[in-house]
């Protein structure tokens, strides 16, 4: 009686096996999970900051308060929350007089008195993805980002929706709209009401391809990115001159209204 | 009694404290069972543990016969309820915020990733493990007396598990989200005369948008999830009265009833167990076929519980749960597909939109409805594929509806209606196309081997098959087979290009 | 599983020892983690260090109440201080300091509209059922010369940010 209760009272030994390594499975991954989750890309970047705030600082009381300041989240929110830039996260020395020489991504940005960065943030001028916080879906160099980060003069073409008149820090617009009337894309073309309907309207053009490699191949290759398209190809062009085209075809979106909303009040 | 030593004694000693104390005794009434009359005593006197008889079959806890899946069923259920309330402290279910939201859980909410990537995975794991256990209950033909009923709201539950993954799928609000969902939305609006309504009152409007959202997201979260607790509870709750899960019949000798040898006299009937009917069963099964619920089917139930707990969380440590760009109602991507599990669906409406629409899903819903109404003889409950003819039939029936499913499909490409006949009527279209041929086959296949063997039962093998067979085929076409304008191509030629 | 733990033998035992040990940690973990889940990182309710206008914006002696930032700033003779406009009592917002331009922070007077709390220019309470003084803040000065709030450093209401 003794002997058959007690085999009727323990589960096979295989079950117990499955129920150890099992467990020990979930507990392993739980604590990988936990160990991704903390450690993450931007920590790296406040970390090496952090030390090179300390070799930079001048005073004992700037030694202190560099090694103080811990990991932490950060971010501009522009317009009430309709862009969250969080690019300070990494780029710790925009603001940081001493890193005026330093190598990205601690570079000092000059200022811009017109354009306050915590009320117009980073990607308003230079795309790519501000609620990111790892290096490359923040540059927006990702599948499923439209708007990569504008390196070089393509940067000029985030002046254009806000000034779309004659803007003498953004000559590459300038440049491009002037080759844009002297190839005679204006005879497929319309912008704003004026030119060709063979083509697509351009008004917008900015809108619907974000990315300037897009544009620079679709100037080489129409039929390469648009197949079908009865587009000539543009090869002759001067690789600056394709250049300007793409910055004035990337200056050509509406305003984003956040914008409207962080540009400085008239007193 | 060997005598213990010291170190024993104090831990027997720390135990008992533990878990015989007033506090522990108010909660559990009893102790650690040591004995066949508390290891009932727990299961009936535990809330959790009393929809579980005190005593299991032998043949209900055989890992082959169930598979576990109705149980991982209902853990990845609580998995999802658990993940789900968590994620909607950080989601605003608007067409401004939505987007931004999954964004944030991505980058700067705390453990948000692995709680999204748990949500989606074990979202798809039950729409595909709730379609397996209707496979198992199917195949062991434990939809037969007394069970029709309980295959009926089986049936429901994995209708509300589809509805369950499509209204979710909506809510991240990305190009995925909102293409599939403006797919899979197009397919219910076929049916004559109400398709149109049933659209529009699904999305609340003409369009996917704010209006659909906040609608997909109270069926998502409130409505549905509703719905299903009480489905289950039903489910459960018959599980019990229609006499534990199916098996085999024992042999007649042992269950003649109103006979009093085949009451046992180790065991103690309540009233109701003598009464006169069907139910509750108490003299189909031998004692030494059973083993006490505590701990066996408790301890098996905790092993399962932690297999679904450590496949998804390693499956959410490896993969990340995708996110495409916004949703842009200007610019669908090519193609545009509906979840995977609608994919057979939308390759039948590429045939034909009222073959696809309405006709092969209501022939699904009514023929898995009064599979046990039509189906009526007690015959091979509890046995994988019934009998070895059974299992000849299934084989054969998967192994010619493929060449079957294939040809078609060819001929569908090279000799359509609208091929031959330039410019024919739209009925003709819908009454020739596979959908309609393969169920005209169907079902002239199944009665045939009704007729054949004399065997309802044989039939409804065939018949299930038939559809489980296609259905898979169709589903693989649309999921790796199907590219831009829903041309063919082969899985490796899959761009995303939009 | 067993009737006691007697009856195991030590390689069941060990087993699911480790078993429930796993068990555990993968069953609390994840409460904690959840808890965890629930501390935002970020919020959108604006920033905690608020960085104001340039320093030469303040004249000497004016108090500048910021309605959207819920903060004083005093433009002192020889510096700054900055208060909370939040009332420590169940956190309504004050009304701004009254007194002539330049009195001294003894004569200020703020009143908080719901229950009547009266606090001084040094964020003491004079009257009502606010159990302590107003938060003053560390003010610094950003390196492009700008007044800088931190409403995480609370400080004693006599420090002064000295030019």
């Amino acid at each position: 009686m003794a002997n058959s209760n007690q085999n009727n009272s323990q589960v096979p030994f295989g079950w117990v096996v499955a129920f150890a390594a099992l467990s020990a499975c979930a507990a392993l991954f739980f604590l990988l999970s936990v160990w991704k989750d903390y450690d993450r890309e931007w920590r790296g970047y406040q970390r090496t900051f952090r030390e090179m705030l300390f070799a930079r600082a001048g005073s004992e009381e700037e030694r202190t308060t560099a090694l103080a300041s811990g990991d932490q989240f950060e971010q501009i929110i522009v317009a009430g929350g309709e862009r969250v830039d969080r690019c300070v996260m990494c780029h710790r020395g925009v603001e940081h007089p001493a890193f005026k020489d330093a190598d990205q991504p601690f570079a000092r940005h000059p200022a811009i008195p017109s354009h306050p960065f915590e009320r117009f943030g980073c990607t308003v001028c230079h795309q790519g993805q501000g609620r990111a916080t790892t290096v490359q879906d923040a540059h927006g160099e990702v599948a499923f980002w439209e708007e990569p980060l504008l390196r070089g003069g393509f940067i000029q073409a985030s002046c254009g929706p806000c000034h779309a008149g004659a803007l003498k820090d953004a000559p590459l617009i300038q440049r491009g709209k002037l080759l844009y009337l002297m190839n005679g894309c204006l005879a497929c073309h319309k912008i704003r009401g004026a030119g060709g309907v063979v083509g697509p309207d351009l008004t917008f053009a900015g809108e619907r391809r974000k990315d300037p490699k897009w544009h620079i191949e679709h100037f080489k290759f129409p039929q390469k990115v648009s197949p079908g398209s009865a587009m000539p190809a543009y090869t002759h062009l001067k690789p600056e001159d394709l250049e300007a085209l793409t910055v004035y075809m990337l200056s050509l979106r509406r305003a984003p209204s956040a914008l409207a909303l962080a540009a400085p009040r008239k007193k | 009694m060997v005598t213990e030593s010291p170190k024993e004694t104090g831990r027997r000693k720390a135990v008992s404290w533990l878990t015989d104390n007033r506090v522990v005794r108010s909660i559990f009434r009893r102790g650690y069972p040591d004995n066949d009359l508390d290891r009932a005593a727990v299961m009936f006197s535990n809330f959790f543990l009393h929809v579980l008889p005190a005593r299991t079959h032998v043949h209900s806890l055989k890992p082959t016969y169930t598979w576990g899946l109705g149980i991982i069923s209902l853990f990845l259920f609580v998995v999802l309820l658990g993940t789900g309330s968590l994620l909607m402290f950080f989601y605003v279910p608007s067409t401004g915020r939505a987007y931004s939201d999954m964004k944030d859980l991505q980058f700067v909410v705390s453990y948000g990733v692995v709680l999204r990537n748990l949500h989606r995975w074990a979202a798809h794991a039950m729409v595909a493990v709730v379609f397996l256990h209707m496979c198992r209950v199917f195949y062991t033909a434990s939809y037969k007396a007394p069970r029709e009923f309980n295959w009926v709201i089986g049936v429901l539950l994995w209708g509300a598990t589809l509805m369950m993954s499509f209204t979710g799928y909506l809510l991240p609000w990305d190009q995925l989200a909102y293409w599939a969902i403006t797919v899979g939305s197009s397919i219910a609006s076929y049916p004559p005369l109400v398709g149109e309504h049933i659209r529009t009152l699904m999305l609340g409007g003409d369009t996917v948008g704010q209006n659909a959202l906040i609608r997909f997201y109270v069926m998502h979260v409130i409505v549905l999830p509703g719905i299903m607790m009480i489905l289950m509870g039903v489910h459960f709750w018959r599980i019990r009265k229609d006499g534990g899960l199916s098996r085999p019949p024992a042999p007649p000798s042992e269950t003649a009833r109103g006979e009093a040898a085949a009451f046992s006299p180790h065991k103690t009937y309540m009233l109701v167990e003598l009464a006169e009917g069907r139910t509750p069963m108490v003299d189909t099964q031998a004692p030494e076929e059973e083993v006490m619920s505590w701990p066996h089917t408790v301890f098996r139930m905790l092993v399962v519980f932690v297999g679904v707990v450590a496949v998804l969380s390693a499956v959410a440590y490896f993969f990340d749960a995708p996110l495409e760009e916004l949703a842009n109602p200007d610019h669908p991507p090519n193609p545009a597909k509906a979840p995977w599990y609608f994919l057979g669906l939308q390759e039948i409406v590429s045939y034909s939109a009222l073959a696809g629409g309405v006709i092969v899903p209501a022939a699904a819903i009514i023929g898995l409805m009064t599979i046990p109404y039509v189906d009526r003889n007690p015959e091979g409950q509890g046995a994988w594929f019934t009998s070895d003819q059974g299992r000849r039939i299934t084989l054969w029936s998967i192994l010619v509806v493929i060449p079957v499913v294939l040809v078609l499909t060819w001929l569908n490409e090279h000799y359509a209606v609208r091929i031959l006949v330039p410019g024919a009527s739209q009925i003709w279209v819908d009454l020739l196309n596979p959908g309609t041929i393969l169920i005209a086959l169907f079902a002239a296949g199944s009665l045939y081997i009704w007729r054949r063997t004399g065997s309802s039962r044989m039939g409804a093998l065939a018949l299930y098959s038939y559809f489980l067979t296609s259905y898979v085929i169709y589903t693989l076409i649309g999921l790796y087979f199907r590219g831009a304008n829903w041309a063919w191509i082969w899985p490796w030629q899959a761009t995303g290009l939009h | 599983m067993s009737a006691s733990l007697d009856e195991q033998t030590p390689r069941r035992r060990l087993l699911l020892g480790l078993g429930w040990v796993s068990f555990l940690v993968s069953l609390l973990g994840p409460v904690l983690a959840n808890v965890r889940f629930l501390f935002p990182n970020v919020v959108y309710e604006g920033e905690s260090v608020l960085k104001l206008d340039s320093v030469e914006k303040y004249l000497v002696g004016s108090i500048t109440f910021f309605t959207d930032k819920k903060i004083v700033l005093f433009r002192e003779k020889d510096g700054f201080r900055a208060c909370t406009a939040v009332c420590p009592h169940l956190r309504c917002v004050i009304s701004p300091f009254v007194g002539a331009p330049g009195s001294a922070p003894d004569i200020l007077r703020a009143r908080c509209p719901c229950h009547g709390s009266t606090f001084d220019g040094r964020g003491q309470v004079l009257g009502g059922p606010a159990p302590r003084g107003l938060d003053f803040f560390r003010v610094t000065k950003s390196p492009d010369g700008r007044v800088v709030v931190d409403t995480r450093k609370i400080v004693a209401p006599s420090e002064h940010f000295k030019l």
